[in-house]
């Protein structure tokens, strides 16, 4: 990564090291941004290694690979990976890269704060592998079987693999927290004169909601995994019914994270997909103002319809209808987003580059999750789709087509920013067509699974869903495959490749795309003005 | 039976074709399923109100997304063909409505989904909650179930009728020694008996934790949580043979624990029940007289082979440390009882009648009845090495109740 | 047309440090207090 310094003699006598000293103590946002996607991608790999070995097993029926207690661990171990160590951080590295450059800003608010940040990130994706590393060794069982939602009273029951996920997870959080409270002080107190809120970049505005939804919920599920752990440990009785306690209790607690925890992961992408949509299509966004509105009513919306995850669990009749049309609600300002992209690209002038062909999947894909959980919500079809595949299928368009793919959108629209270099058009192409066509094969059988009556989390089925599992699991091994030209294509494009302009895309507009590409390792030595 | 399935992916997607015909080539060495079976697109048969209400709402709501889904991706796909910088299209400058027609189209989606949501799909979702969730309304029946890892108990209060339901597909077909039969993982041992036509209310709890039953063609999925009762309701509507799975993950063989449910006409449902009931008057009989040592060991071992195997493995080596060893295990090879004839704390009866808390081993009491403990203790006295050479007659588990 | 402006003065920049660490004690106070409401929640 090249960031050096282009005023060498203005940086006499400060202190720049070099090798691993550098990345161990940098406090630049830069290097830091570079550090968490660094990470992110590797993650991202060993989460998508896990789940090819569970779709290996799920190839046909009867268990052939592994047994049903490694099955549990893969599962869970997987999503708890993908969303904690590929996604969160991937998004974070975003912020940390864009959101100074977007305001005017010399570097993030808090460096030294966000330095630490990163660093817990290692040893806590350390803490969630450990224990199937410490299995192999005949220590303990394995990781956290529970899944990653930990329902307690089987997370009470588990060895103590849990108690490796509840330490890691509690890490995790912290480092989030850390990061948000960072972005908000940062986007609240650093912004270049002249740049009101109003005028802020939507990516900013994505994220700024985005912190302050993790800083509300993040506390609330390490509490909860507290009082998991000294159920387990310390004889408290939060989630046993003998001891007076509740496990829907947990599911509570659990939730109000979850279910903003999923607009957490995604609020950072629909920041982003406005700037892509209006660079590609060489035309202001549509609907600024509406677009900020609808992040707010969503990251609002979002702290108050959590039991809709669980609606078979058995409440009274007013909750399961307050539940059902609260969700439902979010689909209004989610279809203003949705108005807004398409409005911003009709009458534009388009091409159609790989970050635009990402961004355009990522809105047809992530407009079937957004369907598809729209019928979720109803409490009474959600008896059959509920703990089905059905419900794994719309996730998965919702994370990986909405999460993972805006990710991607994301990398192929600001490498060139990031490293001064192209990165290969072609193979970015291929890539995107190879992605598309390999997700829907391996998820669209899955919504039918679900509905013809298939449960999750199960290593074995019955006769009758074979063909279908057959079909996912062939679609999950290219989809895997093909991820292998994403890492090519973005470490050839670091090494070298044609040099690019301050304004690498031809539509593209804002602060960032003033400073040179790379940015000097000062961003904003000089103030800007804006407009 | 190996069938070729229907339809070959292949043809369908031009992307790497040799991977996938490759696949699927292998499909009919590999796939050992009946004909017809695979390919479906939609819930299964409803054979209950609520699975009929719950499949309407369901297709109605898959018109309004599909509908929702074309509609805005042929606006979305004809701006792409048109608005394209490659055949000369200038960009236009506008970022939001200007004037009232623009305001009038920007406005009517929303006004559309506000309908489609609030009205279209929410009151007959409203309707329908109400339904699914009046379970005391003229009940004919009350079925309590009972969630365990990793099988189910079946009680008829009323009728004093109890029993486990167990998955029936041997281990061999698992493992695939042995080709798998046409209901392979679900079918059990005593299927649930209902009457048809008649609206039983179900009590659903657990002894563990949280596990989910659910019946696809009756429409019900509901919650077994362990110290809490919940409750839902079918009225089967047809006779037949209906299998559904836990729907919870609930530890190492949540994919083995299968739901099956025979509804019969109602005359054949009570002479079944009378059958449960001589049964049941018998094995209680079991407990006042005095077992040999040769019965005890027959009907241990077959105790254990059904409950107890999954856990502590056939041979009694367990799967520590989670599924302790019996062989060699101290709580087997300690005291039965005290000198009183009561149970010591910790000691192999506590251990097997009142479980461990905080732990997967369940208390048996609830689910075994007094000649299935005494023989399934005296059995693990007395196997895989063990050789207390003692034995427990039920009569003496029925004093410690 | 742009004017290279000098970046934030030292005093300006002094006073938006102070005030993001202010900004950034309250909001951890914030998550500290939710947390331990969570602790007590019972249902």
């Amino acid at each position: 990564m090249n960031t050096a310094s282009t005023h060498a003699a203005e940086h006499h006598g400060e202190y720049h090291p070099g090798g691993l000293r550098r990345w161990l103590t940098t406090t630049n946002h830069k290097d830091i941004g570079t550090m968490y996607l660094t990470f992110s991608l590797i993650m991202f790999f060993v989460g998508g290694l896990m789940i090819l070995a569970v779709r290996a097993e799920l190839f046909q029926p009867g268990l052939q690979l592994m047994k049903p207690e490694f099955f549990n661990q893969l599962i869970g171990v997987h999503a708890l990976v993908m969303i904690f160590a590929a996604l969160m951080p991937a998004a974070t590295g975003f912020a940390n890269w864009m959101i100074p450059l977007m305001i005017g800003a010399p570097d993030m608010a808090l460096p030294r704060l966000n330095n630490w940040g990163f660093w817990l990130l290692p040893p806590a994706a350390i803490l969630l592998t450990l224990p199937f590393t410490l299995a192999l060794f005949g220590i303990g069982d394995g990781a956290i079987a529970t899944g990653w939602t930990f329902y307690a009273p089987l997370s009470v029951q588990g060895g103590m693999g849990v108690d490796f996920a509840i330490l890691a997870v509690h890490i995790l959080g912290i480092s989030s927290i850390m990061g948000s409270i960072n972005i908000i002080v940062t986007i609240f107190n650093m912004r270049a004169p002249g740049m009101t809120m109003m005028k802020l970049p939507l990516f900013a505005w994505g994220w700024l909601i985005t912190a302050f939804l993790l800083i509300a919920t993040l506390p609330v599920l390490a509490g909860a995994v507290t009082m998991l752990l000294t159920d387990r440990h310390f004889g408290t009785h939060f989630f046993d019914a003998a001891g007076g306690g509740d496990p829907i209790l947990f599911q509570h607690l659990f939730w109000f994270f979850g279910h903003p925890e999923v607009y957490i992961l995604l609020l950072p992408v629909w920041g982003l997909m406005p700037h892509v949509l209006a660079t590609f299509s060489r035309k202001p966004t549509y609907g600024y103002t509406a677009q900020v509105y609808s992040f707010i009513a969503i990251g609002i919306l979002s702290v108050v319809v959590w039991a809709h995850h669980f609606f078979t669990a058995g409440m009274p009749v007013p909750a399961l209808i307050y539940f059902m049309f609260s969700t439902m609600a979010i689909s209004l300002p989610l279809a203003v987003l949705f108005f807004c992209w398409i409005a911003t690209m009709w009458k534009g002038a388009m091409t159609f580059e790989t970050p635009m062909l990402f961004a355009v999947g990522f809105i047809v894909l992530f407009g079937i999750a957004g369907l598809t959980g729209l019928i979720l919500a109803d409490v009474a079809a959600d008896a059959q789709y509920h703990h089905s595949y059905f419900v794994v299928a719309h996730f998965h368009y919702a994370l990986f087509a909405g999460g993972i793919m805006g990710v991607m959108t994301g990398v192929y629209y600001w490498l060139p920013k990031w490293t001064g270099h192209m990165y290969n058009e072609t193979l970015g192409k291929l890539h995107f067509w190879l992605t598309v066509v390999s997700f829907n094969l391996t998820f669209i059988p899955q919504f039918f699974l679900g509905l013809a009556g298939m449960p999750r989390r199960i290593p074995d089925y019955a006769l009758q869903f074979a063909e279908f599992n057959a079909i996912s699991t062939v679609g999950a091994f290219i989809l895997g495959l093909s991820q292998l030209l994403f890492a090519w294509n973005i470490w050839s494009c670091i090494r070298g490749g044609p040099k690019v302009e301050n304004r690498v895309w031809e539509g593209a507009d804002g602060l960032e795309w003033e400073l040179s590409s790379p940015p000097p390792h000062h961003s904003w030595d000089t103030q800007p003005q804006v407009k | 039976m190996v069938i070729v399935p229907r339809d070959s992916s292949a043809s369908r997607h031009n992307r790497r074709p040799t991977l996938l015909r490759r696949a699927a080539c292998l499909a009919p060495a590999v796939f050992p399923v009946a004909a017809g079976a695979g390919y479906s697109f939609n819930f299964p048969e409803p054979v209950t109100p609520i699975a009929r209400e719950t499949l309407h709402i369901h297709n109605e709501f898959m018109l309004i997304i599909t509908t929702l889904f074309v509609v805005v991706f042929a606006i979305m796909i004809y701006s792409m063909i048109r608005h394209r910088k490659s055949i000369g299209h200038q960009p236009s400058k506008f970022s939001g409505p200007t004037g009232a027609l623009q305001w009038f189209w920007a406005l009517i989606p929303f006004a559309i989904l506000l309908f489609i949501d609030f009205v279209l799909m929410g009151i007959p979702a409203v309707q329908a909650i109400i339904n699914m969730e009046d379970t005391k309304t003229k009940a004919d029946l009350v079925l309590k179930v009972t969630g365990m890892q990793w099988k189910w108990q079946y009680e008829y209060p009323e009728a004093g009728v109890k029993f486990i339901s167990t998955l029936a597909t041997p281990r061999d077909q698992i493992a695939n020694a042995e080709t798998k039969g046409e209901h392979y993982l679900l079918e059990v041992d005593k299927p649930v008996v209902l009457p048809v036509g008649k609206k039983v209310r179900v009590l659903l709890t657990s002894t563990d934790v949280i596990h989910t039953w659910w019946v696809p063609q009756f429409g019900v999925k509901r919650d077994a949580i362990p110290g809490f009762l919940r409750e839902t309701w079918v009225l089967i509507e047809k006779p037949g043979i209906y299998r559904g799975q836990c729907a919870e993950l609930c530890g190492k063989d949540h994919g083995f624990m299968p739901v099956v449910v025979h509804a019969v006409p109602e005359p054949e449902y009570l002479a079944w029940l009378e059958a449960q009931k001589a049964e049941a008057r018998a094995a209680a009989g079991g407990a006042d007289r005095s077992w040999s040592r040769d019965e005890l060991m027959a009907e241990g071992k077959a105790v254990y082979e059904k409950v107890c195997a999954a856990c502590h493995q056939p041979d009694g080596k367990g799967l520590p440390p989670a599924f302790p060893a019996l062989a060699g295990s101290q709580i087997v090879n300690g005291p039965l009882l005290d000198m009183n004839g009561k149970a010591v704390k910790d000691s192999h009866v506590d251990r097997v009648m009142h479980g461990k808390a905080g732990t997967a081993m369940q208390a048996f009491a609830t689910s075994l009845s007094d000649v299935e403990l005494a023989a399934v203790i005296t059995y693990e006295r007395n196997s895989f090495g063990n050789q207390k050479g003692d034995m427990i007659q039920p009569a003496q588990i029925k004093s410690l109740r | 047309m742009q004017t290279a402006q000098p970046a934030f003065s030292a005093a300006d920049l002094a006073r938006r440090r102070s005030a993001s660490r202010r900004l950034a004690w309250l909001l951890a106070a914030i998550v500290l207090a939710i947390y331990l409401v969570g602790l007590f929640i019972k249902r």
